[in-house]
């Protein structure tokens, strides 16, 4: 009895080798006591704050340990600098605390996440060597500055008005299902939800259900296993691999990293549904685009139209003729690379993506982009092109993205299909699992949907049960870290 | 007041938390081939870490310097430096004899995939070379699964040479050259193949147990392959390549070949001149055919006839001085039954490339976290010992033992449980043989190191917790090198 309490204990405690994940056993039993005790305070929506607050604190402990610190600062320098900015006299007086908030958010980001990237580009460039930093990043701190900053750039904007409560606020920036790994849900679309009274239905439920189990089967059955078992091993040494392993590799990433971050939004959004809050879409199947344009438009939602409101918009949009426009389309894409990580392959794969939305914005406005045949081709013609430009974004170094190119078109090599199939077929399964369902009707999934509300509850909570048995048998390994965390 | 809409997930979640346990405890364990099912653990398995330590231990260190490596200590440590360098070890611990300062220093490096494509080599090479001298990559095979992957030097050939390697375990007739392979000029190449894993398997077991009867292999599938003729001739080429670890020309160049006829002959490019044939020695025993050019070059084709089924061993790049490291590496292979390099021919080869040390790093084909009992694979390997000693005199041979590597148990990656018992086999194979021993597992940080190195930034392994990545393998040549540091200085045994 003492040996499980103790264990018990320990388990409480953050573990840097074991930061706290959703697909992890803890996260379940984690989630199971905050809703259960979740009744008691819901209608009162004071305590319900407290009580989310907290356990969101405690969750974000769990995944990053004294960093809990760093997110209550920041949250309340930005609460500062809203109000500041709200209060402000002249224009002149507001632009100073919006500088002020440009440099801490910027700042505070590009320390963590950009300082080792600027010496080694210093570095290269005049040939020095400076020492790099022992810097560790915090999890989710891409989004959780994004999402304070909104605050600041929405009150400037005069689109909302300032919290008056820093525990709203607080609460706001830390509530833990979208804490790491999003969406960005902007101040002005949360913000009055916090002390709405909630409601919870059969259909919420089981649409929150499907999310946030359909979520975890594609981050543990499809992004994990294909993640471990075949696609780091190509992008790690394309040498090693015909151009056809190289091509299925890219392929394999390609729906690796949807269902890894789409999996993870998902579960976000189920979670806070479960908790009578509304987080907006983060993903629409995207590989169904017809264009670049509505690939973003279906991609990481959250974030492009945060770069779109709050960077391209104010850089002139399409306001200032065709020129200006294509050139604001390129920084903004080319800062959007740079958010997802500090390399110059996520620049570049930024400057691939804005060169295309400069090609296709011209392209729409011809009259054979709108036939039929053209438009189907056009989703051939997209995802190929994303998929391409996933090369530079995955690829450890850019001498390994064209060594998979080169590979890809040197030495094909078609005759290993079978081979590999024969050696990799669960794989091979587990790809055309991943597509066929990407590509399903959006009507299935209301079907899903309808499917698990019709249920009695003892069924439904059997087929959850199954799926954690399908996910014991297939998670490989230690839990890797999601992939957007560290951007 | 309760409100029971917010409940509801509370207890949809509590009653499949409870199911989960029943399914779990329900479901039984299918062991299958395409995709095992495991038994699942729930409530127990929250309740107690599930860590399981490997029950076996390791060997204990050498205290004292290792007889055996002292040879290759004393000729190292007398290697003049290139000026202004320190030499890696100064004197040898409590050295008596005063070697004549040598020319050149050769080390023979053997392993499986983790060293394919240069690694652990291409950074020992390039330490071993800015301090001591030396020019060149060492020896080069003709034709390589990896060459793509292989930074130090450009490598590219025709398709239609025949391999032979220690995997073709049909062919024992056909003695292996020093590189673990023999290549074929052939009139046809066959249809590309994967290694099979399962191949390399069945290799240790027929060396263990039947490899003196050569029924015993049964026939590869190479000859249900099917054959595609073409009309050229089979052609080898070589760029040099100006990175660490590789050489920006080729200096002096060496063919190493036999069985050809009074007829053979091999046709010689450097650079872009005018061709040059030359006439082969027709005899059965290793040929040497010297082929360097009279002022550095950047590139050598060599172009054979696909109609004389000659014996080509492969290509030396190196210089009248300074130190070499020769990168063996063997996809798939145990280590074991090196008799395949048959014993003249071993000998021949150690008199014509003058080695100062054979490193034999191999385990990575044989640990599996099940096996209990590693006493057939240690007399397999006191046989491939002795085989080498007969063949290489009193050339110093270390055995570097099974790195760390981690397999999944349960859901989670640790430490292959087998790997202390099996380096203690490799312990106890060196110790019978008098040769020298590394233990790399314990130079990583011992069990569960292989995990660190995945987890290292940038990562030291790849994720399948077995393979070094290049910058992990540039980690294992400072700890080699560390090793013999540690060695030159540690006291000897007093007898």
């Amino acid at each position: 009895m003492e040996h499980i309490i103790h264990s018990i204990l320990s388990a409480l405690a953050y573990d840097p080798n074991n930061p706290l994940l959703f697909n992890s056993v803890f996260f379940l039993f984690f989630f199971i006591v905050v809703t259960l005790f979740y009744p008691l305070v819901v209608h009162k929506s004071r305590i319900r704050v407290w009580y989310l607050l907290l356990v969101s604190l405690y969750f974000y402990y769990k995944t990053s340990g004294s960093f809990v610190l760093l997110l209550l600062i920041t949250a309340a320098i930005n609460f500062a600098l809203g109000s500041a900015i709200f209060r402000a006299k002249s224009v002149s007086q507001k632009r100073f605390w919006l500088i002020l908030s440009i440099v801490w958010n910027l700042g505070s980001l590009g320390y963590f996440k950009y300082t080792n990237f600027i010496i080694d580009t210093i570095n290269h460039l005049f040939g020095g060597s400076l020492p790099m930093m022992d810097i560790f990043l915090p999890v989710g701190i891409s989004f959780f500055t994004f999402q304070t900053w909104s605050y600041t750039l929405d009150i400037y904007f005069k689109k909302i008005e300032p919290i008056t409560s820093f525990r709203d606020f607080a609460f706001f920036v830390s509530f833990f299902p979208q804490l790491v790994a999003g969406p960005i849900v902007r101040a002005s679309y949360f913000i009055p939800q916090i002390h709405k009274k909630l409601h919870l239905d059969e259909d919420t439920i089981a649409r929150a259900m499907i999310l946030i189990f359909a979520g975890l089967l594609k981050k543990g059955v499809i992004a994990d296993y294909l993640s471990i078992n075949f696609v780091d091993r190509v992008f790690e040494s394309p040498a090693l691999f015909s151009g056809v392993e190289n091509l299925i590799g890219v392929y394999a990433y390609a729906i690796q990293i949807y269902c890894d971050f789409s999996g993870y939004s998902d579960i976000a959004i189920g979670l806070a549904a479960l908790l009578g809050f509304n987080l907006p879409i983060n993903f629409n199947s995207p590989y169904k685009a017809h264009n670049i344009t509505e690939f973003w438009r279906r991609w990481h939602i959250s974030l492009s139209s945060w770069l779109r409101d709050y960077l391209y918009i104010p850089l002139g949009g399409n306001r200032k003729g065709k020129p200006r426009q294509y050139l604001n389309l390129a920084a903004t894409m080319i800062l959007g690379g740079l958010w997802h990580g500090a390399s110059w392959n996520f620049v570049f794969w930024g400057a691939l993506h804005g060169v295309a939305l400069i090609i296709d914005k011209a392209w729409l406005t011809l009259k054979v982009a709108q036939y039929r045949i053209v438009k189907i081709l056009g989703v051939i013609v997209t995802f190929h092109f994303v998929c391409f430009a996933w090369i530079f974004f995955r690829a450890p170094t850019f001498h390994d993205a064209w060594l998979i190119i080169q590979r890809i078109t040197t030495a094909f090599n078609a005759n290993l299909l079978p081979l590999w199939l024969h050696e990799y077929p669960i794989v091979a399964i587990v790809i055309l699992i991943g597509f066929l369902s990407h590509w399903q009707p959006d009507s299935w999934q209301r079907f899903y949907e309808r499917l698990f509300r019709q249920m009695p509850l003892p069924i439904k909570s059997l087929t959850i049960a199954l799926i954690i048995w399908i996910l014991y048998q297939v998670r490989s390994a230690d839990l890797q870290p999601f992939i957007y965390f560290q951007f | 007041m309760m409100n029971n809409d917010f409940l509801k997930p509370a207890l949809i979640l509590v009653l499949a938390a409870i199911l989960t346990g029943l399914v779990a405890w329900i479901i039984p364990a299918y062991h299958n081939d395409f995709f095992p099912i495991r038994k699942m653990r729930w409530f127990s398995a929250l309740l107690e870490p599930a860590k399981k330590d490997s029950v076996y231990t390791l060997p204990k260190p050498h205290p004292y310097q290792q007889p055996a490596l002292r040879p290759f200590l004393e000729k190292l440590s007398a290697m003049p430096t290139v000026a202004g360098k320190r030499g890696l070890i100064s004197s040898v611990h409590d050295s008596l004899s005063s070697v004549a300062s040598p020319k050149t220093l050769r080390i023979a490096y053997y392993s499986d995939s983790i060293i394919e494509g240069d690694l652990i080599t291409a950074p020992l090479r390039h330490a071993l070379q800015e301090t001591y001298g030396g020019h060149g990559v060492g020896m080069m095979p003709i034709t390589s699964i990896v060459s793509g992957f292989r930074q130090t030097i450009r490598h590219s050939f025709s398709k239609n040479w025949e391999s032979i390697s220690f995997m073709d375990i049909d062919s024992n007739h056909i003695s292996l050259g020093i590189t673990g392979y023999t290549f074929i000029p052939r009139p046809y190449y066959l249809e590309e193949k994967a290694i099979d894993p399962h191949a390399a398997d069945s290799l240790f077991l027929a060396d263990s147990l039947f490899f003196e009867t050569d029924e015993a292999c049964s026939a590869g599938e190479s000859d249900s392959l099917t054959r595609y003729y073409v009309d050229e001739d089979p052609w080898v080429e070589y760029r040099a390549v100006n990175i660490a670890g590789g050489a920006d020309s080729f200096r002096k160049i060496r063919l190493f070949y036999s069985h050809a006829s009074d007829s053979s002959y091999v046709r010689i490019i450097h650079d872009a001149q005018e061709p040059i044939v030359m006439n082969l020695t027709s005899s059965d025993s290793l040929q040497v055919l010297d082929i360097s050019p009279s002022s550095p070059t950047k590139r050598l084709r060599l172009e054979f006839c696909k109609d004389d089924p000659i014996h080509v061993y492969g290509v030396s790049f190196d210089d009248s001085e300074g130190v070499y490291v020769d990168n063996f590496p063997i996809r798939g292979y145990s280590g074991l039954y090196f008799q395949r390099i048959h014993s003249q021919l071993l000998r021949d080869f150690v008199q014509a490339l003058d080695y100062d040390l054979i490193v034999l790093q191999y385990g990575g084909n044989i640990t599996h976290p099940d096996n209990t009992d590693y006493r057939g694979y240690t007399s397999a390997l006191i046989r491939t010992i002795k085989h080498i000693q007969a063949a290489a005199g009193d050339v110093p041979i270390l055995i570097v033992s099974m790195h760390d590597r981690a397999v999944k148990m349960g859901s989670r990656f640790q430490s292959s449980p087998d790997i202390p018992l099996l380096i203690a086999a490799q312990r106890e194979a060196a110790e019978k043989t008098n040769v020298a021993f590394w233990n790399v597992y314990t130079a990583m940080g011992g069990e569960n190191s292989m995990l660190d190195f995945v987890n290292h930034n940038p990562p030291w392994a790849g994720k399948d917790y077995t393979h070094f990545t290049r910058r992990g393998a540039e980690r294992i040549a400072e700890l080699f090198l560390e090793f013999i540091q540690a060695e030159s200085q540690a006291p000897l045994k007093e007898e």
